[in-house]
């Protein structure tokens, strides 16, 4: 889990993340806590067939300085944070989500088992 | 035969000189300046930038709606985030900072079979928001599930109640929606993406169409269709867009050199 964690944090521009944890979810439950102003996923996961928000995760989340390193339009800047928060199906062990903000989510809201990481 | 070894030894060291020249390194750039880094990702895409203030006036819409078809995607270094996609994009104005996108990726450490065409694993459809005004976090999903190469498939982004909360459309329904940006939108585009340290393979067709501030549906009235990298220069000749088959603005062909779509 960390090795990709690191993994993905090194793509979006940060070698050496610190503060690292981790703690077991749901897709609804971490996506409503990194981003409140989204809805998350609303349609069913098409391997399961359930909603994709009951979708058990791994969410990491990172401290440093993130320039994110995905599919940005043409002509605009790439989203910028110092934290940067990634999901990881539990299951199969694929990403599932990245989220980067200025401001690290609140991990208890997210469960009550966190686990720091090293980093 | 003097004369001919010395020709013939010339060729090999010249060959070997050319060889090391022309050999894959781990950081490549391929087109004039396309690369997987920051500033250097490649577009060919279909663009319709508008003139209004995304809050009710001037050439300004609700939404873009359509069918994409993904021919051939092929990621070479895809499990070191390289990836390409077919996609469309719908922004708030520049001074906002906001946008939505969604549409299909491949690679972003996702397998593509490195060197084979689209397979069964690898064409996932994802939504990202980058919030306006900064107010929030940036967010990217990638949906698990999977398409076969050339089905046709609907996606969409659009205010649907005129509020500000803007929505991604998968084929299997609304996706996500996500508050905070104008009522509608100022500049869309639609067409592929490639961020890759190595040339990779993309191609394929939009049919993309938008709805008015009113909330009807017609087809763009302009376009103009881009082959570029991220800071606006050309990469003509390493990807192309133009409009397909004569139809309106938006319905978009797009592709690399290797692809066998060229345009």
């Amino acid at each position: 889990m960390q090795e990709t964690a690191l993994r993905i944090a090194a793509g979006n521009g940060e070698a050496d993340p610190s503060g690292i944890e981790e703690a077991e979810s749901t897709v609804g439950t971490v996506a409503h806590v990194t981003e409140p102003n989204g809805t998350g996923p609303m349609i069913a996961d098409p391997e399961t067939g359930k909603p994709w928000s009951e979708t058990q995760v791994y969410a990491v989340t990172m401290r440093g300085h993130f320039i994110y390193e995905g599919p940005v339009p043409p002509h605009r800047p790439a989203p910028t944070g110092t934290s940067l928060t990634v999901m990881i199906n539990a299951r199969t062990g694929a990403l599932v989500s990245e989220a980067l903000s200025d401001n690290p989510p609140n991990m208890h809201a997210i469960s009550s088992n966190i686990t720091p990481l090293g980093g | 035969m003097r004369r001919m070894l010395n020709t013939s030894a010339i060729l090999c060291v010249w060959g070997a000189v050319l060889a090391t020249l022309l050999a894959p390194t781990a950081s490549a750039t391929w087109g004039k300046k396309c690369s997987a880094g920051n500033g250097h990702h490649c577009y060919g895409i279909a663009e319709w930038a508008m003139t209004g203030s995304g809050n009710g006036g001037g050439e300004e819409l609700k939404g873009i709606s359509g069918e994409i078809a993904s021919d051939a995607m092929s990621v070479p270094l895809w499990e070191s985030h390289d990836f390409v996609t077919n996609e469309m994009w719908m922004d708030a104005p520049e001074s906002e900072g906001g946008w939505a996108e969604d549409g299909q990726i491949t690679g972003y450490d996702y397998s593509t079979e490195e060197g084979h065409e689209v397979n069964g694993y690898s064409l996932h459809p994802f939504y990202a928001y980058e919030p306006n005004n900064g107010a929030g976090a940036f967010e990217i999903y990638i949906s698990p599930g999977t398409f076969a190469a050339g089905s046709w498939e609907s996606y969409s982004e659009e205010d649907i109640y005129t509020n500000g909360v803007w929505c991604a459309g998968f084929p299997a329904g609304t996706a996500a929606c996500k508050g905070g940006y104008p009522a509608f939108a100022t500049d869309v585009q639609v067409g592929m993406e490639a961020a890759d340290e190595r040339q990779p393979e993309n191609a394929g067709q939009d049919h993309i169409i938008r709805q008015n501030t009113t909330g009807t549906w017609e087809t763009w009235p302009h376009a103009t269709y881009e082959s570029e990298d991220y800071n606006g220069e050309s990469e003509a000749g390493y990807v192309c867009a133009a409009n397909y088959g004569h139809l309106a603005p938006g319905y978009t062909q797009w592709g690399t050199p290797s692809s066998s779509h060229p345009c």
